[in-house]
């Protein structure tokens, strides 16, 4: 019998028509990963039935995770196609859409959300205007480990994919938005505009909306460490409560 | 100083862009239609299996030759494909498809250029081409060499002689091949030719490769 890989793969032919499961087995390769494999479907979209259909749509760019684009629900699991070796995966493999964010078709779906919420606590280096603004102030060495773990953001969506408090009906900003609000506070050029940061997570889908569960944490694949972001936020938070408390007297 | 003459969008006539889309709108519903029995990605596959292994980093003159007649071959195959989704949601195969086109017509560029190449440079390695550089060269060495070549005379008992000989191939070899490949579609095809490089700012030297 030939060596083979079946995939069951959750499938959706655009954004309001019903998913549906769709299996197909491909020609074992050694050291393959998912997407060398929905690279083979898409050189021969047959099922198992033997029937002809569309190739299955998904998204990837950097191939080493690096930009979280090929983020998928893999086994259950939320993770990077790319970097998921198939002779690690138990089979069938089952692949499917991540759940928190709208399909667009099959297993590519629509981060927005997360880039916008990157917008709302404006998660950028605040150095304004064309005129020579000089050398900007320097990374203390103290920072710099911290901050380059937090920077290893990719905004895949693993962490919202497994926090029970986002969902696609709310409007929570997500331990994401939360960790990178700590990077630029820490920044000391972009901490200008701290303030303003913490203003947006104060108000609805905020760091109020976190329920403390963790699972945003155990799910990066870059181990960033989303809990202990989102208590420093929180201190942060605490404070400026009551410094507004005070400046109000 | 003459005044700018600022052009906005708006002041280019619509029918330019109504006809950019016609013509998109038109090449993607050709391409929709293509119902040949060659899978793009297949097609794709094959053509990146063939270029890998025969216009990589060592590239022999007769390998190039007979790719550039396979990518001729993929091109004609090119024509045969099948749209394999003709939907229209969110649907990446047409516009693969018209990649490929354009990977194919890229491959034929790179392929020619390195074939009538008849020597090698910067990241790549023709054999047949090598100028043998003395394994102890330095490629200082051929900087003061032009410079003494520059000032009108060569004081040649100054390098060791297997040096000097391969210093003269090497200058030989840039007068007719420190060029740029400069590619032009025409009928269809790549046509070659070449265009001085400046060498104002960095004066050339050989390189080495251990
Ligand atoms: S700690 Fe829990 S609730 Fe808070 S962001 Fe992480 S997973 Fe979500
Ligand atoms: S914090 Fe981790 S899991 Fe969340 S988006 Fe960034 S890299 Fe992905
Ligand atoms: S393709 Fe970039 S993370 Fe997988």
């Amino acid at each position: 019998m030939p060596d083979t890989i079946t995939f069951k793969i959750k499938r959706q032919d655009s954004e309001n028509t019903k998913p549906y499961w769709e299996t197909f087995v491909i020609p074992h390769v050694p050291n393959s990963n998912v997407i060398s494999c929905l690279m083979d479907i898409q050189a021969n979209p047959e099922n198992s039935k033997g029937e002809k259909v569309a190739p299955v749509v998904w998204d990837c760019n950097c191939l080493e995770e690096v930009c979280g684009s090929c983020t998928m629900v893999i086994n259950r699991k939320v993770r990077q196609s790319c970097s998921a070796l198939v002779d690690q995966l138990e089979k069938p493999i089952t692949l499917e859409p991540m759940s928190k964010f709208p399909v667009i078709r099959d297993l590519a779906v629509d981060r927005s959300r997360m880039f916008g919420a990157l917008k709302k606590v404006q998660a950028w280096v605040t150095a304004d205007g064309y005129h020579d603004l000089g050398p900007g102030n320097r990374e203390p060495q103290s920072h710099q480990e911290i901050a380059y773990k937090l920077s290893e953001c990719m905004t895949c969506g693993c962490c919202l994919e497994a926090c029970p408090q986002y969902s696609l009906n709310n409007n929570f900003l997500g331990a994401a938005a939360i960790s990178q609000t700590r990077l630029f506070n820490m920044h000391p050029t972009a901490k200008n505009i701290a303030d303003e940061r913490l203003d947006t997570l104060m108000q609805e889908g905020g760091i109020a909306d976190c329920g403390n569960a963790q699972n945003c944490v155990e799910a990066c694949p870059k181990s960033i460490p989303l809990t202990e972001s989102i208590a420093e936020i929180g201190r942060q938070v605490s404070g400026k409560l009551w410094s507004n408390i005070f400046q109000a007297k | 100083m003459s005044k700018m003459s600022l052009k906005l969008a708006d002041d280019v006539p619509e029918k330019l862009f109504t006809e950019a889309t016609k013509q998109w709108q038109e090449k993607y519903a050709e391409i929709k239609k293509m119902s040949g029995n060659e899978n793009p990605y297949a097609l794709h596959r094959e053509m990146a299996e063939e270029m890998i292994s025969n216009v990589l980093i060592v590239r022999e003159n007769s390998k190039l030759k007979a790719t550039l007649e396979k990518i001729d071959e993929f091109e004609e195959r090119w024509k045969n494909i099948n749209c394999v989704d003709t939907t229209d949601w969110s649907n990446p195969v047409p516009s693969f498809i018209n990649q490929l086109w354009n990977m194919i017509q890229l491959s034929k560029i790179i392929t020619k250029g390195a074939l009538l190449r008849d020597e090698f440079r910067g990241s790549h390695y023709k054999p047949e081409f090598d100028l043998n550089q003395p394994s102890d060269f330095r490629p200082e060495s051929y900087l003061e060499y032009e410079k003494q070549k520059d000032a009108g005379k060569v004081n040649e008992e100054g390098f060791n002689p297997e040096h000097l000989t391969y210093m003269k191939r090497f200058a030989e070899n840039n007068v007719k091949w420190l060029k740029s490949t400069i590619a032009t579609y025409q009928n269809g095809g790549p046509d070659i030719s070449y265009e001085a490089v400046d060498t104002s700012l960095i004066a050339p030297r050989p390189r080495k490769y251990d």
